[in-house]
Order: C-alpha cells, then structure tokens, then sequence
C-alpha cells in the first residue's frame, strides 16, 4: 500500500514537475519526438575553408612531371608483384622451381616465402610447435618425407606430427623450421 | 480494472516522454538536499570516520609507513639504469639480410634512393611513432652475404653495418626526424592524401647533437669531406678497397642527400601535393618561405 501511495504522489507531482521543466502538456501528448538541445560546436565542426580569399597566402601551381615522378616513388606499390628474375639471390631466397613429378604442391606465401612457421603455444610460450601450411596433393607423401629428414638430422629427436588433410597443414611438435625449410628449398619448392 | 488503467497510462507517457539524459534527469519530488552537516546531536555522530582508534582520531600514519615494518617503497635496491627507459628513443631493427632479401624479391628499388619511405612502403617493417620509435636501427646479421649497392639513409647504424653497405660501393647517411615528420614518412601515401603541407624537419634534441655531426657515424649534418676521409679509414681498418663512386654510372644516385631541412627526396617542404589533379602548391608568401628555409 505503501507503494502505491508513494507512487501515485510521484505520478501526480511528477507530471506536473515534467509540465514546468519541459514547458510541454504530456497529457496531450504533444512533446516533440526530437529534444531540442543546443549542439556544443567542436573544433572539428568549425568550417576549413573561407570565402574570404584575403584569409590565404599566395601560392603557384606546377605540374612539372619531374617533380611529379619524386611523388609517385613515395607511394606503396598496390600489389605484391612477382620478383623478376636475377643472376644471384646473396639473401639464400630461391623462386619457386617444383620437381615436375611431386605428387603434392607447397604454394609459397603472399610475401614469396615458405610457409613455414613455428608457433608458441601453453602457459608462457613454452610449448613449440612447427607449422607448414598451404600442401595440396599427396600431404601423406610429404609427412613422410619429413620425418625422414628429421630422422637424419635429429636421430635422438622422437617426432610427433599431426596431419590436416582438409586444410592442408602438417603440425610438429618442437621447433623444426630451419630443417623444414633447407629440405623444402633444396627439393624446389 | 484500476491497476489495468494504470499500466495503460503509464505506457501512454513513457511513449511520449523524451528519453532520459542528463539534461532531463530531476531529483525525486519532494526530495530537500540536507546543506549542512550537524554536529554533535544533530546528525554528526562520527562524522563517517568510525569509531576509536587512529582513523577515529584521525591522526594517521604517513603515507608508506607499515607499522615497523620495514616498508615497501625502501624494500628494493633502485636500478637507476632503468630511470628515464621509458622516456628513450628506441630504433626498432632491420637486418641486413632482412634488407637483401627486400631487394631480391624486389620490394625495394636499389637502383633508388633509399630511406623510411621505402622501407614503410614494403609492409614488412612497421613503426611506433607515439610508441617513440625513431625509426629503422640498421643491424650487421647478414653483413656477409650483403652484396647490394644503395644509397640507404637510416636512423642509427654500427660500424660494420657502415663498412659492408660501403665495401660494395654504396653509401649510408644516419639522419634524425622528428615524430611529426616520422607520421609522414611512415605513412606517405596517408600523409599526401590529408593535404598538409610537408613539414619542415626539427634539429635533433641536445644528446642527439653528437651522433648525428659526427662524420664516423656518417651523420647527416657532418662535414661531407671529413666522411669521405672516414670512409677510406674504415676500408683501412676493415681490409677492403673502397671503390670510387665518383666513377660510378650511378653517381648521381649514390650522392642524392636530403636537405637538414627536408624530409622527402625532391619535395621540399611547405609544398601541398594534390595526388587527384596531380599538381604541387608551392608557397608564395615571404614570410612562409622564410619559415620553411630555416
């Protein structure tokens, strides 16, 4: 009851306490939908440009093309081009050249590299793993193929790998990039 | 029926009353604000400090004090090496093997003048500016399978970074931006298309002053014939030949410098660059050129 009471003195003195702060009958329903509150003008809003040319400083305009060509080696090529062929690549970074008869496919990244990757997994990174990516074909042929590899170069190492088929990613347990990626660049990939 | 007509009504105003924000937010009716606080009798009471005790008295210890313990702010020796870290200018690193392998798979034009920009450009070297990265610290990993010829300005390189860019006949120069001018060469292509004139680049700060005249660092502001005289003692003192780049077919590239006051390689700064109609504003005005002269 108590409630109900309170209530209703609130309803009564509510309404009209609306009444004299908004200047608007609600019963009539005749509030507009928008609030008319005065909008507080940022420094962004304030306009750039005048119409008063007396507000600039003198200025020419050139269009020499040798100017322009110091313009254009600033900007970002728009795509990532295939790397022209050369004599020598001093970095150890080969272009892509397959065997003609492999029965899987390695594709190289965006970036033209291998992708090989190791990744830090577990409490504190300390879990290693070994990722190769982007196999299509035969991705058992290829597994065995490394393991094979890392028989020779880590004899004591027991390897442990997991294979997705589907996505066509090889998980290694431990950090096996740099045997990884020697085999892959040696066989062409 | 009562509450029925009740709930009705108060759906009918609560579709017609503007939402709630601060500037219609009222107190409840009725609803007086006590202006002062009583003493005593009269609504003091403790005064919201509890009762008894320190806290009640309201004589406290002071601040850090652990009741005999011994306290934690004089708990652990200072490391004063660590004073002012945070405050530091850092230069991010970048290989010269990491640098070889941008030209092999030709994300950077060697046959150009390189510096920020082209290095931004690639995407695979990335800075902080308001994280106060400098910009790019050349490391030697990879120094002896770097055969490039450049013309590579950097932010902070070392001596043997130095002698392999110069035993293959290229030059280096270490050149300082300010952070206003490292927001425009880190992202050129953002920095045309917002309209800003170029600005002019600041002096290094006071303990930068050295590095940055001293001709073994290859500064920027250093005298061009003491590091040349540098260059031959580092072939000296690294045991190769230093091949003349006054005979070379690339001359005019391996010797393109930066003005002290420029930031872009033939742009100078306080022009406007229009990248839509493809045309350059250039001041006019006496006093702005002034300005962007010195």
């Amino acid at each position: 009851m108590a409630t109900m009471k309170t209530l209703g003195l609130a309803f009564s003195a509510g309404a009209k306490c609306f009444r004299t702060r908004l200047g608007l009958d609600i019963l009539n329903r005749s509030i507009p939908l928008v609030h008319c509150v005065s909008v507080r003008h940022k420094y962004k809003s304030s306009p750039l440009v005048s119409d008063d040319p007396g507000a600039y400083t003198g200025f020419e305009v050139s269009r020499n093309p040798e100017e322009w060509k110091y313009v254009q080696d600033l900007l970002p090529q728009p795509i990532i081009k295939d790397p022209a062929p050369k004599p020598e690549y001093p970095s150890g970074w080969r272009p892509q050249n397959p065997p003609a008869d492999a029965p899987y496919f390695v594709k190289r990244t965006a970036n033209h590299q291998l992708p090989v990757y190791m990744v830090r997994r577990g409490p504190r990174g300390q879990v290693l793993r070994t990722k190769v990516r982007y196999i299509q074909g035969d991705i058992w042929t290829l597994e065995e193929e490394i393991r094979a590899v890392l028989k020779q170069v880590y004899p004591r190492d027991v390897v442990q790998t997991q294979v997705n088929e589907v996505a066509g990613v090889i998980i290694l347990r431990g950090d096996y990039v740099s045997a990884i990626t020697e085999y892959l660049k040696s066989k062409g990939w | 029926m009562a509450s029925h007509r009740g709930y009705e009504k108060a759906l009918s105003m609560l579709r017609t009353l503007p939402r709630v924000s601060l500037y219609n937010v009222a107190p409840t009716p009725n609803f007086v604000k006590k202006s002062k606080r009583g003493r005593g009798q009269h609504g003091g009471d403790t005064h919201g400090a509890g009762n008894k005790g320190a806290l009640a008295r309201q004589s406290y210890t002071r601040t850090g004090f652990e009741m005999g313990n011994n306290p934690y702010y004089l708990r652990f020796p200072n490391e004063p090496y660590y004073i002012g870290q945070h405050l530091r200018r850092q230069y991010p690193p970048l290989s010269l093997g990491q640098l070889q392998l941008m030209i092999d798979t030709d994300r950077i034009n060697p046959k150009k003048p390189i510096d920020l920009v082209q290095i931004c450009n690639t995407g695979l070297y990335k800075i902080n500016v308001s994280g106060l990265h400098y910009g790019v610290h050349l490391t030697d990993d990879g120094a002896d399978n770097f055969k490039a010829k450049v013309n590579i300005e950097v932010q902070w390189a070392s001596e043997p970074v130095i002698a392999a860019i110069e035993r293959n006949g290229g030059t280096i120069t270490t050149a300082f931006y300010d952070p206003r001018c490292l927001h425009a060469l880190t992202k050129a292509k953002k920095f045309l298309e917002s309209g800003e004139p170029i600005p002019k680049r600041m002096i290094p700060p006071e303990d930068a002053i050295k590095a940055y005249t001293d001709p073994k660092f290859r500064g920027y502001l250093a005298d061009p014939d003491k590091i040349s005289w540098e260059r031959l003692v580092l072939a000296q003192k690294y045991g190769y030949t230093l091949p003349k780049i006054e005979e070379d077919p690339d001359h005019e590239m391996l010797t393109a410098r930066k003005d002290p006051r420029q930031i872009f390689f033939g742009l100078e700064p306080g022009w406007v660059i229009n990248l839509v109609d493809r045309i350059i504003l250039k001041p006019t005005d006496p006093e702005l050129k002034e300005y962007y002269k010195g």
